[in-house]
């Protein structure tokens, strides 16, 4: 029995991982990101960064439609890069889920252990989230598909009530002078909102063979694209409006300082809980998927009957490598404020390249590689 | 030395948990892999119990990409 061919989640829950996915950690950390050069321009570079994604989604849709007939992404890179070509391009991508990987779980773990959980230890911190990580693995795509189903009308809500409770203190003035420092600033803010936020996204390749029924792909990833950008986009023009520049600049997680400001009729405050229940769902679906890729991508190649075993293992590993990529906070922002925009360009956009192009190559050379808009 | 035997124990844990039932399907090389991993995972943790100084995975992007940025 082939363990990878009748995971089928259907268009719907494609598009609500791929949301949350978006979403992920950034909005948390997206506010500090594009302030840090943008400042009161933040919700421009977000704005550019929302365009150049849509782009990126026009892309990752180009190649999901055309790999979704096959068993997984591995196994497409392979049928047509060749077993030694599409291997290392296989091993290229696995690499940069657990990359990826690595990046959320110590984003979370920075976060819990600085705001929330200030006396807990950060190994049991990151040894719960993984064990929930690998519980939702076990039980299956179509599980936590379903699961994500349920979670995204509360993560909603919960959005809504966030925005609507806030705008009595967002101020327009504080959007003001615009674009004053020229465009420089603007573009350099969008390029680690690109990179964090769409980039990352090619994870959605390792779903896309899973995806149910053969109804062209395009529509379903740049609506979910056009959905998690605008939430986005939302955060950091609230950050800006209710907190200013300067707070955003200086604080780790403006959008949590967001929630703290958050008051109803002067009896109900201190709701930043609301914020770290939506941040821990989005940051979790995240997670789960590049190390869903992750997993399955080395069993792939392997040719593994089953991967499930594989998933205690690696979770280990994982923590090994979480808890030393995060010595400092300061050390662990300049690497990836340096870096990762480089290294998402590279493993995001120019590997996949190397699969699209095969794929045409393909094509045009009377291969079965289906493409429906 | 304590966390040590912890984390031997949760390994072995981990092997009680999934290796009866691979052999029982007789997945050979799938319990050969989970081996593999499984020791990686202990190497790797005992080392950080015994706080061994071990790589920073993110310095690996300065080494690659140190050149462009």
């Amino acid at each position: 029995m082939n363990p990878y061919a009748n995971k089928k989640i259907t268009v719907r829950q494609f598009q609500i991982l791929i949301i949350l996915g978006l979403i992920g950690d950034a909005i948390l950390i997206m506010p500090t990101i594009t302030a840090s050069s943008a400042r009161q321009d933040a919700w421009l570079s977000m704005l550019v960064a929302y365009a150049v994604g849509m782009l990126i989604g026009v892309f990752f849709a180009l190649i999901a439609n055309r790999i979704r007939q096959s068993e997984s992404l591995i196994a497409a890179s392979r049928e047509v890069l060749g077993p030694w070509g599409g291997g290392f391009v296989g091993l290229l991508l696995v690499f940069n889920f657990f990359m990826c990987a690595l990046s959320l779980l110590s984003e979370m773990s920075q976060f819990m252990t600085t705001q929330l959980m200030t006396e807990t230890p950060v190994n049991a911190i990151i040894f719960v989230f993984l064990a929930v990580v690998i519980l939702a693995f076990r039980y299956g795509v179509e599980v936590f598909a379903r699961m994500g189903e349920l979670l995204f009308p509360a993560f909603l809500v919960l959005f809504a009530f966030l925005v609507v409770f806030l705008l009595p203190q967002a101020e327009g003035d504080r959007l003001m002078p615009v674009a004053s420092e020229g465009v420089l600033p603007i573009l350099n803010g969008s390029v680690m909102a690109i990179s964090i936020t769409f980039m990352e996204m090619v994870v959605l390749l390792a779903l896309a063979p899973h995806v149910s029924g053969s109804r062209g792909l395009t529509k379903p990833i740049l609506s979910s694209f056009a959905i998690g950008g605008l939430l986005l986009s939302i955060v950091v023009l609230l950050c800006v409006m209710v907190l200013g520049p300067n707070l955003m600049e200086t604080k780790l997680y403006p959008t949590f300082v967001l929630a703290q400001k958050l008051t109803i009729g002067n009896f109900l405050e201190r709701m930043e809980a609301i914020i770290a229940f939506m941040w821990i769902i989005t940051v979790f679906y995240k997670t789960l998927l590049l190390y869903y890729a992750a997993v399955a991508g080395i069993a792939q190649p392997l040719k593994l009957k089953e991967n499930v075993m594989l998933t205690i293992p690696m979770a280990m590993i994982m923590m090994v490598f979480t808890v030393t990529s995060t010595p400092s906070i300061t050390e662990y922002s300049y690497l990836l404020e340096r870096y990762y925009p480089w290294f998402d360009l590279t493993f995001c956009l120019l590997v996949p390249s190397l699969l699209l192009a095969g794929l045409l190559v393909k094509k045009k050379h009377g291969g079965n590689a289906d493409s429906k808009p | 030395m304590a966390s040590l035997i912890g984390v031997l124990a949760i390994a072995g844990g981990v092997f009680w948990l999934e290796a009866p039932g691979l052999l029982k399907r007789k997945r050979v090389k799938e319990m050969v892999w989970f081996v593999s991993f499984l020791l990686i995972g202990t190497g790797l943790y005992g080392a950080l119990t015994l706080e061994a100084k071990l790589p920073n995975p993110f310095k690996l992007l300065e080494i690659m990409f140190g050149w462009a940025a």
